[in-house]
């Protein structure tokens, strides 16, 4: 049957609207607001917003220090979050689906669970445990002989709680996925290098590892975009503090679009935090295709 | 997503102006008053409602409660789409912000046709109101910050009374650490709205941020020393970077000796650890050059594109008369900022009210200005470094007079 142009467009209308409404049209404004000098002022009113030219963007990569530090943390958290996470969410995928373990839904459950809970609520919960004087976590420390420094109020240690908080609550999906994707290897591969006298070790890195890698490829890009989003954990448990060192780029840009209201500012940090994961992204990409 | 997130805010902001609501048919032919009021306050602000429509039967007002975390973004989007009611509470301390956009309607004029008269208001509550020597909102109840301490920790110390000077306080500090007091006192390290404590200091030590010039003042010697005494808690480890527990809990127990709060802590304290009452006692603040401390509570505010503004400042009236006012007080515990209606027995008997009543005759509010917010998050950050050694004072002040100028001028 021949499709009109005109039926097509029927259809894909209400699609296309949407998205329009609320993804293009919203990117092209925020585009041209990074542009801009647009405060408040200029929001009830367009005419007041000053053209700046590149001014924005100038001022964020060379002068904006809380910049520079909320860059500094993100990349850190990356760095150090990114590889833990794959690293112990295929690691539990591979025990939780393995043929000798029992209770495996118990286990799917309990460590999905942490992605469910709110984080505010899950937040509050996590203060108590890490305060310094009555948190059960420094209690516990203290029976090894070992004193737990503030968790949340020394700035040396501030970062490292973000970033366990950050791999606590990403295990569960990354989790399900992998053991998703090690049920779809199949067993007769597995048979076939047994028969031929492989070892465990040898048949995880030479069967398991290959025929995982687009599962990989996709856990790892998503942690990749979420991470370079940091938001809520800093944002519920230290407010980007003590000093600045868990500020993430993400509560930058909060602070300077809903806190001072520079909306053309918040908009530039966006635009270059959307480059930074698209560079991040496509480096990920090849790299997987060429290795 | 964020960058969506903020385009998204501004598009709906752009629609929402569009479509301007329709003024609402009225069935019953009564004049209709909209107005905004905050979490509990809205709540308790329907008994009074209802006592003005009984006096005015002429009017309907529509009382809206907003969640104090929701104000700014609800009244920010309001303003810019012209979607305004007719009277808003405003706390003190976002005023500023507001009227730089244009927002308030200026009541200098308009009070000449009511009975409000700014001289019977206490003198601490106007200047959040007034800009370039206009009033834009009215007064409606106050607060402003003491110091509560415990009585029993000060006696095993040898202070009969609390300090009144500087020194005495500090040395008071000192002898509640040595005594083994977990935390002499408690200050915030950064707070990242209105760091009311440390403003107190710095009053205290007749300076300012900026003067009314809008000249810096941070690299001058008063100031330094103030912030010295601020972070000097910190680094002698008299004022804990953390507590432990929650502060009514601490101060329970008996760990914590003292802290600074407002009259809403009366009630606190009351309500949770009803057994600290007995120990509990409130004093002003000590002197330096002066006693100042921090003044904050609420404002009423009529605004521009108000459908019903002679309606409005009916209800303004209404709520500023002094039996009002009084009334006010019983229903809510809110500090009355009507100068007679403190002569009110129900106030008048209070002793611990009585301290705030003191103190509100040695209390500012930050400059008007609509640098405020930015002024307030750089000094906070420039203190928080020094607390935690990074810098010291004099380093530190410099590098903040740096920072302010670059804020202000623009």
């Amino acid at each position: 049957m021949k499709t009109s142009l005109k039926n097509l467009g029927i259809f894909l209308f209400p699609a296309l609207a949407l998205i329009f409404t609320f993804l293009v049209i919203p990117i092209l404004v925020s585009f041209y607001m990074s542009f801009h000098e647009f405060g408040v002022m200029s929001v009830i009113d367009w005419r007041n917003a000053r053209f700046i030219g590149l001014d924005n963007y100038k001022r964020i990569i060379f002068m904006d220090s809380d910049f520079h530090q909320a860059l500094k943390n993100t990349l850190f958290v990356l760095a150090i979050a990114m590889p833990v996470t794959i690293g112990l969410s295929l690691f539990l995928a591979v025990l939780i689906n393995s043929k000798m373990t029992k209770f495996k839904s118990f286990f799917r459950v309990g460590f999905y669970i942490p992605a469910i809970t709110n984080t505010v609520a899950v937040a509050l919960v996590w203060k108590w445990i890490l305060n310094g004087d009555y948190g059960i976590l420094n209690y516990f420390l203290n029976f090894l002989g070992i004193e737990g420094p503030q968790w949340l109020i020394d700035p040396d240690y501030a970062i490292y709680t973000i970033i366990f908080l950050v791999v606590w609550k990403a295990l569960g999906p990354n989790v399900i996925i992998f053991i998703a994707g090690l049920q779809s290897i199949p067993e007769t591969v597995n048979e076939a290098a047994e028969i031929d006298g492989a070892n465990r070790i040898q048949k995880f890195f030479h069967i398991t590892m290959p025929l995982l890698s687009p599962t990989i490829l996709y856990i790892s890009l998503m942690i990749l975009i979420g991470y370079l989003q940091l938001f809520d954990e800093p944002f519920m448990l230290t407010k980007g503090g003590p000093l600045n060192s868990t500020i993430s780029i993400v509560m930058h840009i909060y602070n300077e679009g809903f806190r001072f209201f520079n909306f053309g500012y918040a908009s530039a940090l966006s635009f270059i935090l959307f480059f930074g994961i698209f560079t991040f992204s496509l480096i990920r990409i090849k790299t997987i295709k060429e290795g | 997503m964020k960058k969506l997130f903020i385009a998204i805010f501004s598009l709906s902001i752009l629609v929402l102006s569009g479509c301007n609501s329709k003024e609402e048919e009225n069935t019953s032919g009564k004049e209709k008053i909209t107005v905004w009021a905050m979490g509990e306050e809205a709540i308790k602000l329907n008994i009074m409602e209802k006592k003005f429509e009984e006096i005015n039967p002429t009017y309907d007002v529509e009382i809206q409660a907003i969640p104090w975390d929701m104000v700014h973004t609800k009244v920010l989007t309001a303003i810019t789409g012209g979607d305004t009611p007719d009277v808003a509470q405003i706390g003190t301390s976002l005023m500023a912000e507001y009227q730089w956009i244009g927002s308030f309607e200026n009541l200098t004029q308009h009070l000449k046709t009511t009975n409000i008269n700014p001289e019977k208001f206490i003198e601490s509550t106007l200047p959040s109101n007034e800009f370039n020597g206009e009033l834009f909102g009215i007064p409606w109840y106050t607060e402003t910050r003491v110091f509560f301490y415990r009585k029993d920790l000060l006696n095993k110390v040898g202070y009969d009374s609390f300090p009144t000077t500087w020194e005495e306080l500090m040395d008071l500090t000192a002898k509640l650490k040595v005594a083994g007091i977990r935390y002499p006192l408690t200050i915030p390290i950064k707070d990242p709205n209105t760091p009311a404590e440390l403003y107190s200091f710095i009053w205290q030590n007749g300076t300012d941020v900026i003067d009314e010039n809008k000249n810096i003042l941070v690299t001058n010697d008063k100031f330094q020393e103030a912030i010295s005494m601020y972070t000097g808690f910190f680094s002698r480890k008299e004022a804990p970077l953390e507590m432990g527990g929650e502060l009514t809990q601490e101060f329970q127990q008996g760990n914590l000796g003292m802290f600074i709060g407002g009259p809403w802590m009366i009630n606190i304290l009351k309500n949770t650890t009803p057994e600290v009452m007995k120990n509990l006692g409130l004093a002003t603040m000590p002197k330096k050059e002066t006693k100042d401390s921090f003044v904050g509570g609420s404002n009423l505010v009529i605004f521009k594109d108000a459908k019903n503004k002679e309606g409005a400042l009916k209800f303004i009236e209404f709520l500023s008369q002094e039996e009002n006012q009084i009334e006010w007080f019983k229903l809510t515990n809110n500090l009355p900022v009507i100068k007679s209606a403190w002569k009110d027995e129900a106030i008048n008997s209070d002793e611990l009210l009585q301290v705030f009543k003191e103190q509100l005759n040695y209390a500012k509010s930050p400059k008007n200005i609509k640098e405020t917010s930015k002024i307030n998050a750089a000094l906070g950050n420039k203190v928080e470094e020094i607390i935690f050694g990074k810098t010291d004072v004099e380093k530190g002040m410099k590098e903040l007079e740096k920072e302010l100028e670059s804020i202000i001028k623009k």
